[in-house]
């Protein structure tokens, strides 16, 4: 679907945000674009959806070059950015002006995205909150049913029970056929949902991982101790004791904290980054 | 070849006038009216001639005027990058999405301010009869000077709209005027130079004479169209100028 080939890119000449990154999206999966602020998780995702050129190297979109920004490929995907645009109009008339476009829009299932979203149909949209106005983009999102949907930063400004909505809502939507990227900083919130993981940092892609592999090579625990464990490969003080990472020597899957695991390889001579390496060579191997 | 869809057109057109098209409908309205009754209440002893010039010059000025306006903000999306990024996500080419903006703010603007002004002068010359106020000519939008206007307004006035619409986030109509008139600037400056280069002996600057023109007696003949060619070939660069800033548009 999306392939980024020896890509470079930089607001500013001189000053390069990515350097050389390759990176494959395929259908099937929730991808969880992980990074830290400014990182440029919002700039990759315009990169992949052709709202920013590349300096140099290639987004090839659905066989296509992204900046092109071909209708046939703009039609089989829907981004949602993280600061959203709305005109002053209601949802009705968004859904009759922007659901053409989308050749398998469903009005009726955008409707009950909204109710699901409890989202006011009645006031205009500038003057919804934040949230609501995600929500019911998201609604819309999930209404084009495009093969593939870019969402940056969906949980931001949903409460409490609509980030859990939002996550029941992802896991029926993703099948086979599609494939869905989100960029969080909250990752949370998208626990369970996201898998693989593909982390940014320093302006390259360290690391794209499958989380049976995470599983396989790594177990987390957490360890009432009130010294932090030698052995471990990481470890974060939690309240009542340590939230440990180290090699999985025993072959029981433990399931990974999605913030340490990130912590872990966005660290500075990041061991896991490193075991995790050395677990896939052996299993290419 | 950026691929063109008529049916994508279509709906890009209709977006923008779901959309947006509160604008294009609502400003002619109280505007005219504002206009119409300025009229009414000014003199009305004028004869039949310079009665149907005052509706010719309304029109004009209010073309000229609404036309830029809605020239400048048809692509009022890109002004912010949110919007940009909404509008360049839209399935449709960026080829498409310049011709829908270039038909929403010429040919269906035009459209909808003739027939709103047509009828608007038929109210008010019905209403000023009420009055006994009689003899006026309806506003005809076929005579010459109106014609003349109306190409103008393709050729000049709604393409520096629209490249200023793309090429300036904010103050798009002072800086979109001053555009215009740094054009028109430099056309005339070129236009003066030339004719400084042809015609040596006659230029006195300030003080050229036309009558001077005819030096030792040799006769010029005169290219009536060179103004209409000088304001398609201005109007196809600003619009190819437009198109191609649009196509490099980014976030």
């Amino acid at each position: 679907m999306i392939h980024l080939q020896n890509l470079d890119f930089g607001y500013r000449k001189g000053e390069r945000l990515f350097e050389g990154l390759d990176l494959n999206v395929e259908r099937g999966g929730i991808y969880g674009l992980l990074g830290r602020n400014g990182a440029g998780k919002s700039t990759l995702l315009k990169l992949m959806t052709g709202c920013l050129k590349p300096d140099s190297g290639s987004v090839e979109l659905f066989g296509r070059e992204a900046f092109d920004r071909h209708p046939d490929s703009l039609q089989r995907l829907y981004f949602l950015p993280e600061q959203v645009y709305l005109p002053a109009r209601s949802w009705k008339l968004l859904a009759k002006a922007y659901g053409p476009f989308y050749p398998n829009f469903s009005e009726e299932a955008f409707y009950n995205g909204l109710e699901t979203f409890h989202v006011p149909t009645d006031r205009k949209l500038t003057k919804l909150s934040l949230g609501q106005k995600k929500k019911g983009l998201i609604s819309f999102a999930l209404a084009c049913n495009t093969e593939l949907l870019v969402l940056d930063e969906p949980t931001n400004g949903l409460d409490i029970p609509s980030k859990a909505q939002f996550r029941s809502i992802m896991a029926e939507t993703v099948t086979d056929d599609r494939a869905i990227v989100v960029s969080t900083h909250q990752v949370r919130d998208l626990a369970g949902l996201i898998d693989p993981i593909m982390v940014v940092d320093n302006g390259s892609m360290i690391a794209h991982l499958d989380l049976n592999a995470v599983s396989n090579a790594l177990s987390f625990t957490l360890e009432s101790s009130l010294t932090p464990p030698i052995d471990a490969l990481h470890h974060e003080r939690v309240p009542g004791g340590y939230y440990v990472v180290r090699p999985n020597t025993t072959g029981r899957h433990t399931e990974p904290d999605l913030e340490v695991l990130f912590n872990a390889i966005v660290a500075p001579n990041s061991r896991v980054l490193t075991t995790l390496a050395s677990a896939s060579h052996l299993q290419n191997a | 070849m950026q691929p063109i869809s008529v049916h994508r057109i279509w709906l890009l057109i209709r977006r923008n006038v779901m959309l947006y098209g509160q604008k294009l409908w609502a400003y002619p309205g109280p505007l005219l009216g504002i206009m119409f009754i300025v009229w009414s209440m000014s003199d009305k002893s004028y004869a039949e001639g310079s009665a149907s010039n005052f509706l010719n010059s309304l029109y004009i000025v209010v073309l000229i005027v609404l036309g830029f306006y809605t020239s400048a903000h048809v692509l009022s999306e890109h002004k912010t990058a949110d919007g940009r990024q909404s509008s360049l996500t839209v399935p449709a080419s960026d080829a498409e999405k310049f011709i829908a903006s270039w038909f929403y703010s010429g040919p269906l603007f035009m459209l909808v301010y003739t027939v709103a002004f047509f009828f608007l002068s038929w109210i008010m010359i019905g209403i000023l009869g009420i009055f006994g106020i009689g003899g006026f000519p309806a506003f005809n939008p076929f005579e010459e000077v109106v014609l003349k206007n109306i190409t103008f307004f393709f050729l000049v006035i709604q393409p520096a709209g629209l490249l200023a619409a793309i090429a300036f986030d904010r103050a798009v109509i002072p800086k979109a005027f001053g555009t215009l008139l740094a054009v028109a600037l430099s056309l005339g400056a070129l236009g003066i130079l030339t004719f400084r280069i042809v015609y040596r002996d006659a230029f006195e600057g300030f003080f050229t004479q036309v009558g001077k023109l005819n030096v030792d007696g040799a006769n010029f003949s005169v290219n009536t169209d060179s103004p209409f060619v000088l304001l398609l070939v201005l109007g196809l660069m600003l619009l190819a100028a437009t198109y191609f800033k649009f196509q490099e548009k980014s976030v």
